[in-house]
């Protein structure tokens, strides 16, 4: 897992699956205290503290979930339920309105590979393989080869 | 490759170009006219004897296509890459596969799949996938009055910066693609590296109004990463490059209609602050 920290986001990218995620402030931070050594309620702890402002204990737990949902974790978390397992909309109906802005988020991508990252030919274009045509069929019509649907 | 090297070569060349080594060696003298016209702008003529990728092209008569029926063949290493009787679709295959190769290989820059024009002396890069609306926005930034750097690829260096790689817009219709330079659209192409502005995440939905927001530089560098061809190959650094380009850049996201009216909309609000 290659890690870039930017002023208050943190770039994480996973070389197994090519995946690259951009963790907002409060998910990265979350995120570097989930080093196996703290529990649930000494990350809630010091994020309050980073952060300067209460927070809830189910605001971890969403940013573990997410955390999970994305690979971002060595082990498998037992399943969430419960309170510890509320929405987004159902925490901040919770904690208040004020609270939204310290929701963690994480952003995730699939880097291409490079015959996905370049352009492509349309219908009818001259081709050489099935990746440089935009319908990935590139077939031989008469001598040629060319991009078909 | 010994088969290809007891064919009658009677003249080759070697280019430098993005840091990369690239050999042509043709049958006729007249081909390497050709060659010298595939290669992008900047390229320079090479010493060295070794290359990362050799093109051999036999055959053909670059003058009056098809007179005579002699076909072109292109290699790439070894790999046959096409066989026709049309210089021009040999050109396009050409420039095709070695703009693939450069982008992917290129040591010290990396390539992202992006339209880039140059406003007030800052780029402002278009990142996305085919049919994404790029070349028309690009197009529309053109008649605007902004300077062409690239219809295809932004070419980033360590320091963020954007140089040029001006090949003609691939303008497409329903079944076909026309070239067109920049000169066609009243605009120049740029010159030198500038440094990022604007970095547009955005892509084309017909009626709808360009209302971007404003995102954050690690949205705008999974953008990036989106679309830069060595990411699997060199993520950490791609991650470096692309931390360098959006730090000094503003970021807007959003779904746009009608490339003019973003176009104005950009110029208007965006392009007053630099």
């Amino acid at each position: 897992m290659i890690l870039r920290e930017l002023s208050d986001e943190c770039l994480l990218y996973d070389e197994t699956t090519n995946h690259a995620h951009c963790l907002n402030q409060v998910a990265a931070e979350v995120w570097k205290l989930c080093d196996g050594r703290n529990n649930i309620a000494e990350i809630t702890l010091a994020l309050g503290r980073h952060l300067n402002r209460r927070v809830e204990e189910e605001l971890i737990w969403m940013a573990v979930r997410r955390f999970q949902k994305c690979g971002l974790f060595l082990n498998t978390i037992p399943e969430l339920s419960g309170t510890n397992a509320l929405s987004r909309r159902e925490l901040a109906r919770k904690v208040g309105r004020g609270a939204v802005v310290a929701f963690p988020l994480v952003t995730s991508v699939l880097v291409p590979t490079p015959a996905t990252a370049a352009s492509c030919f349309p219908l009818l274009h001259i081709c050489t393989s099935n990746s440089q045509c935009c319908s990935n069929h590139c077939g031989l019509q008469g001598a040629s080869l060319i991009c078909l649907p | 490759m010994e088969k290809l090297d007891r064919l009658g070569w009677v003249a080759g060349l070697t280019f430098t170009t993005f840091g990369v080594r690239i050999g042509v060696r043709v049958t006729s003298t007249e081909l390497l006219d050709l060659a010298s016209s595939v290669f992008p702008a900047g390229s320079k003529v090479s010493a060295s004897r070794t290359v990362e990728r050799l093109y051999s092209v036999v055959g053909g008569s670059t003058r009056g296509g098809d007179s005579g029926r002699r076909f072109f063949l292109l290699y790439g290493n070894v790999a046959r890459l096409t066989r026709t009787l049309n210089s021009q679709e040999l050109y396009e295959i050409w420039q095709s596969d070695m703009d693939f190769y450069i982008a992917q290989r290129a040591p010290r820059k990396l390539f992202v799949h992006a339209g880039v024009v140059a406003w007030k002396g800052h780029a402002i890069v278009i990142p996305g996938r085919s049919h994404s609306g790029k070349t028309t926005l690009v197009k529309a930034f053109l008649q605007a009055g902004a300077t062409y750097y690239s219809d295809e690829f932004a070419v980033f260096d360590e320091r963020g910066r954007v140089h040029p790689f001006p090949r003609p817009l691939s303008v497409r219709t329903l079944n076909t693609t026309r070239k067109i330079t920049p000169e066609e659209l009243g605009s120049l192409p740029g010159t030198g590296p500038i440094p990022t502005g604007l970095i547009m995440l955005t892509h084309y939905d017909a009626g709808v109004r360009w209302r971007p927001r404003q995102t954050s530089s690690g949205r705008a560098i999974l953008g990036l990463l989106a679309n830069t061809l060595a990411a699997r190959r060199q993520p950490e650094g791609a991650l470096a490059t692309l931390e360098q380009v959006a730090s000094g850049a503003q970021v807007l996201q959003g779904t746009r209609g009608e490339a003019r009216e973003t176009v104005e909309s950009i110029v208007y609000h965006w392009g007053k602050k630099v």
